[in-house]
């Protein structure tokens, strides 16, 4: 199976992050000549000195080339210098865009993404994998590029001492070259296994760390730490296996590469020293040479892991920013309107294939209609209102604004219209402030205090701090209840035009959902709505309440003639006024 | 100085204490590498000597190649032990993946004793980045407490047998040669505080941009329906242009050390070959004293690059390590010492009982005082913010109370043992928080001995069980992060299969009216009646049918408990619930 072909591919489509780059390119690239150039002259200084500058016991002329080695020492530092930097600032200002694309890319997902892939493999592949491309350059450029200058650099030199000798020392390495590759090849699914592992055990501690509190309160300690400890114990097992392999590996390929090589050069030049036709500096070049001879060799394999692992990386890196953005499935993007209706034409929709969570669904909701979905829970309610934030599309069916199939709209601006308030609140780490207007400073503080005074929670939310007070990073110190009201005055600060609830004013007591009822009656009055509701008391008010039961809509209709013609809905409405009826009778 | 040995003894004791014999294989392995290292240059002097013997006096060498033969078979031999000796770094890894094991299990383990107070202040991301990045990554804790360690020792070792090589071969030149070098050691100290602060900075650009992306992640669809992708962008950058800021003051800091090393060692060099090259012509040493000198000159190069390398990332594995040790030393708020064990639940009192959050915040609840015996099921009514759901967390004492006291069957809840008490709990969150696996791993919820009875039971009670048999994979079924692609309601109820099934004393339910509907719990409490009797339940609801279920009322007001008693009664005595069941029911 040809591998080798995708590694070139991934390095290929890095290659537009250098355009941007170019300047340090060059100037890092043309560093690195220096330096290598630098590195060559050095032992011929030392053979010329051996050769010619002792025997001819020329002192003034020892000090000359001593002073070719200062300004050649001088010359390579500053240069090295210069390569290190700005070869770090290439690779840093690289994998800082590569980071930046691929946030960017990930937020325009669709929904269904962020349900397949926890957030601790998102966080892992922006960061972690990221970091990882960054060693490319580090290792791959500055030493294995400068590396493979100063390999030909060398061997032009020695073909100019000895083509007969350099000829004969060259015959091994593109054998030794062969062996490493096959050795490199193999390794790299370790590698891959292990970046592997390490996404998973990143998981594993974000999800439990975020539920750290079902995980004391069930006195589960012990078997969080045993499954932390399983995933642990997997990725060393699978990296002390490859470091095993990879250590034999180099160690043996070491000792071919020094001993041999030298016995070699020994073997080989000795005989034409002795007899007068070489130098010793020869020989001393050739043994300096030789040494250095391997070096891109011995560099790939002390990076080895760290190159693989870099390959890997930029492939999952690439391989998400192949992923379509949720743009792609719309089939256009006009510009939306809501002046008559929407509706929910034969609308069917599942999660997984062959559980159907919507079937055939048909709703109308009016312009500045309340309609209300009710039924019990898992009936296909919420899944409703996901479907009309375009957070997925039916499978069979379509939505229609104004007559314009969803799918065909700009979601950007269709979901600007929608003030959503759903069940899960996410709370942001972050004040008052940023929480109800989510960082838009385009809405002031008046009316993020407008807003949750509307909501009735301006007392409670804002003691302390005030609109300043930091909440923390699941919302846990403020009550479920009052998170609830904040998220409400989420939706109200950004004035939409429709408001969708979802089972979001159940969990509030009845005192302080009255006084809601009070705002949002007011905020309703020139809104349209749909409410998801568990609780039919919200919904009397209702235009026309939707009946789910097992992702059908069995009745339509308003609360009288629901109560008249349907015995399941007339079930449920019982349930919560059977109470009421004995409250009134006292 | 004194930075530096706080964390070695760290080291020491987390890591080495426990694996002393490896210290001494890896020391023998380090001297014998470089005492390999250091007999190719002899050897190769060796060469050069005799050929130049060779050269000058033909008529004494009568087979000038057999003993040149004979250097070479010098060489092979080297040459195998250091196959052997190869395996050295090998080890090194070996020993740093250990590590990385150990002080994660550790450092996890000291994050699930922690509490409130802990997570309020590392966020998710923080924690994770700690116990990943910071440990595994080169050049991080696990690769310097064993490859940094001894690579440093194995150049120091390779820098004084050279230096010993280059004194018996002439100790004039040594002398003239290392002058210069101790200037590199004078230049580290100096830089080094600096070097430790760039390492702390870059750590936390690191962390904030891990933060900024569980954030993102995790809040995706409000980001997405209130479309404000652009503000995170915006984000996101700022947090990518510190980071790109710090680690860029880090390598020009680190590279500008680097050449002046550079610089250091070539004058040494250059030091060698005039005086070397002079010795040589004056003829105190051969041609091949003079080669051999250079090269372990040359020798001591990288190790000398390398040594302040060392310490540079060992000044970052510091960062890393001061970091794992804050977790672990951030306080317990009274760490539960009891050792009473609760075998049956009688009764709870709560007995004056006053909470706040934060030592100067106003108190949240001010002198609570109720008593639940056996069997008896409470809900707790109130306005949003009075305290319901924080009586809970005191209740299992996730919270503890600031002044006053929860007693248990007569013992005071700091003297039992947490332990003995949770497992008599069933405890039922407002959010149902699930866990990657599958439904029933999520409601067994690593429970050993569950017989088919406990869990069916389990799942009729909590109302799942008809919807576990209808999904295709059955109570096989996997469920994602946080329980994505299950509705509120089925999340919850599998949620509370998973706290009935371990047969609680105690049923504890923090408002569950969000994704239960009425229909449902009416079905729950029947079945509760029925199965779990001698449960004593408490319950928070904001749904008024939920009092039909239960025995008694308590109504928080402001912090305080206006009243317990039954309905009814309540109703007739106080006129403040009566007000609020009023409006409740004007719906």
């Amino acid at each position: 199976m040809p591998k080798r072909k995708p590694d070139l591919k991934i390095i290929l489509r890095i290659i537009p992050y250098f355009a941007g780059e170019k300047k340090l390119f060059i100037i890092g690239f043309i560093s690195m000549l220096f330096v290598s150039i630098a590195n060559i002259i050095d032992p011929l200084i030392l053979g010329h000195i051996i050769d010619n500058v002792i025997p001819e016991k020329d002192i003034s002329k020892l000090f000359l080339f001593a002073g070719f080695f200062v300004l050649i020492t001088v010359f390579s530092g500053i240069v090295t210098y210069i390569q290190t930097i700005v070869m770090s600032r290439l690779g840093v200002s690289i994998i800082t865009r590569l980071k930046k694309n691929l946030y960017e890319h990930l937020l325009k997902l669709p929904i269904s993404y962020f349900d397949k892939n926890p957030v601790g493999a998102l966080m892992s592949r922006v960061e972690s994998d990221s970091e990882n491309v960054m060693q490319l350059f580090s290792s791959f450029s500055i030493i294995i590029i400068g590396n493979f200058i100063f390999f030909f650099a060398m061997v032009i030199v020695l073909m100019f001492k000895n083509p007969k000798v350099t000829i004969q020392i060259m015959i091994p390495i593109p054998f030794l070259f062969i062996a490493a590759l096959i050795i490199i090849n193999y390794l790299k699914r370790f590698f891959k296994k292990v970046r592997e592992l390490n996404a998973e055990i990143i998981s594993v501690l974000t999800e439990y760390i975020q539920g750290i509190s079902i995980v004391q309160l069930f006195n589960r300690e012990t078997m969080t730490q045993n499954i932390l400890d399983i995933k642990s114990k997997k990725k060393f097992i699978v990296e002390r296996n490859a470091a095993f392999i990879e250590y034999s590996f180099w160690s043996l390929y070491g000792f071919l590469i020094e001993i041999l090589f030298i016995v070699l050069v020994i073997l080989l030049l000795a005989p034409n020293v002795i007899a007068g036709i070489t130098t010793i500096g020869t020989l001393v070049v050739f043994v300096q040479y030789g040494r250095r001879i391997f070096e891109p060799l011995v560099q790939i394999s002390e990076n080895l892991n760290m190159i693989q692992r870099s390959l890997v990386s930029l492939t999952r890196i690439f391989s998400i920013l192949d992923i379509e953005e949720e743009k792609a499935s719309f089939t256009n993007s006009r510009v939306p309107t809501f002046n008559n209706s929407i509706v929910f034409e034969n609308v069917s929709f599942e999660y997984k294939k062959n559980e159907p969570v919507l079937n055939n669904i048909n709703i109308e909701i009016k312009k500045n209609q309340k309609i209300a979905l009710v039924g019990a829970s898992g009936s296909g309610k919420t899944t409703t209102v996901l479907l009309l934030c375009g957070f997925y599309h039916p499978i069979k069916g379509r939505i229609l604004i104004d007559g314009i199939d969803l799918r065909s709209i700009n979601i950007h601006e269709w979901r600007k219209k929608i003030g959503l308030v759903m069940q899960d609140i996410f709370m942001f780490p972050g004040n008052v402030l940023e929480n109800v207007r989510i960082y838009d400073d385009k809405i002031d503080e008046e009316r993020v205090i407008s807003s949750l005074k509307k909501v009735q929670i301006d007392e409670v939310i804002l003691r302390d701090n005030g609109l300043k007070r930091e909440l923390t990073e699941r919302g846990q110190n403020i009550s479920m209840g009052e998170r609830q009201l904040l998220s409400f005055a989420r939706a109200i600060v950004f004035s939409p035009e429709m408001i969708v609830l979802d089972e979001a004013t159940s969990s509030v007591d009845p005192r302080t959902e009255r006084r809601i009822r009070e705002a949002m009656n007011d905020m309703l009055r020139d809104r349209t709505s749909l409410i998801v509701a568990h609780r039919l008391s919200t919904v009397l008010n209702a235009d026309k309440i939707y009946l789910f039961q097992n992702g059908n809509i069995i009745n339509e209709g308003s609360h009288e003639d629901l109560m008249e013609k349907s015995v399941e809905y007339k079930k449920l409405v019982n349930l919560q006024f059977l109470s009421r009826k004995n409250d009134e009778n006292r | 100085m004194m930075k530096i040995d706080k964390h070695i003894v760290w080291i020491w004791k987390n890591l080495w204490s426990g694996y002393k014999g490896f210290i001494f294989l890896l020391v023998f392995a380090t001297i014998l590498s470089t005492a390999v290292s250091v007999s190719y240059p002899f050897v190769f002097k060796m060469l050069l000597d005799k050929i130049s013997s060779i050269n000058e006096n033909r008529l004494i060498h009568f087979q000038p190649m057999k003993e040149i033969y004979k250097i070479v078979w010098i060489f092979i031999s080297i040459g195998i032990v250091r196959i052997f000796v190869g395996l050295y770094p090998g080890l090194r890894a070996y020993m740093n993946l250990i590590f990385e094991y150990i002080l994660r299990k550790k450092y996890f383990n000291e994050i699930l004793k922690k509490d409130y107070k802990f997570f309020h202040k590392f966020r998710t991301g923080d924690l994770v980045t700690r116990l990943t990045e910071d440990l595994s990554d080169f050049p991080k804790i696990c690769w310097f407490s064993c490859s940094g360690i001894f690579r440093a020792f194995d150049s120091f070792s390779k820098i004084i047998f050279s230096l010993a090589m280059m004194f018996v071969l002439s100790w004039k030149l040594t002398l003239f040669s290392i002058l210069p070098l101790p200037l590199m050691i004078v230049i580290f100290f100096i830089t080094s505080e600096n070097l430790y602060k760039r390492f702390r900075l870059n750590q936390e650009a690191i962390s904030e941009i891990n933060n900024q992306l569980e954030m993102t992640f995790s809040g995706v669809k409000i980001i997405k329906s209130f479309v404000c992708e652009e503000k995170y962008k915006r984000f996101f950058k700022t947090a990518l242009d510190r980071k790109f800021h710090t680690q860029m003051e880090l390598v020009k800091l680190d590279t500008r050390l680097q050449l002046v090393y550079q610089y250091i060692d070539q004058f040494a060099q250059i030091g060698v070959i005039i005086f070397g090259g002079y010795m040589v012509i004056t003829g105190d040493i051969s041609v091949g004293t003079f080669f051999a000198f250079y090269t372990y000159l040359a020798m001591l190069v990288y190790p000398m690059l390398d040594l302040p390398q060392l310490l540079i990332s060992g000044k970052q594995a510091f960062v890393n390590i001061d970091r794992l040790e804050e977790i672990k030393d951030f306080p317990i708020t009274n760490p539960s010492t009891g050792k009473i064990n609760i075998e049956n639940v009688d009764s709870i009192k709560f007995r004056n009982v006053s909470f706040m959050y934060k030592e100067k915040d106003p108190y949240l609840l001010r002198n609570i005082d109720f008593e639940v015996k056996r069997g008896e099921r409470v809900v707790i009514i109130g306005p949003v913010g009075a305290g319901k759901s924080t009586i809970l967390s005191l209740l299992t004492g996730i919270l503890r109370p600031f002044q006053g006291k929860i007693i248990v069957n007569e013992t005071p809840l700091e003297l039992v043992n947490m332990v003995s008490f949770r497992n008599k709990i069933g405890y039922i969150p407002q959010e149902p928080l699930l866990f990657s696996g599958t439904i029933r791993e999520n409601i067994e919820f690593g429970l050993i001995n569950v017989s088919e009875k406990m869990y069916s039971e389990a799942i009729s009670v909590s109302q799942i069980e008809k919807e576990i048999e209808n999904f295709s994979d059955k109570d096989k079924t996997i469920i994602g992060q946080r329980g994505v692609n299950l509705s509120g309601g089925q999340k919850q109820r599998i949620a509370i299969a998973r706290a009935l099934i371990r047969k609680p004393e105690i049923l504890i339910l923090d408002d569950i009216t969000a994704s239960l509907d009425a229909e449902n719990e009416e079905r729950l409490w029947q079945d509760i009646g029925r199965i779990f009797k001698e449960i004593t339940c408490f319950i928070v609801s904001h749904r008024l049918s939920t009092i039909k279920y239960v025995d008694n009322v308590i109504f928080i007001e402001d912090g305080r408990v206006v009243g317990k008693d039954r309905h009814d009664n309540m109703v007739n005595n106080f006129e403040s619930y009566r007000d609020y069941i009023q409006e409740w029911s004007k719906k």
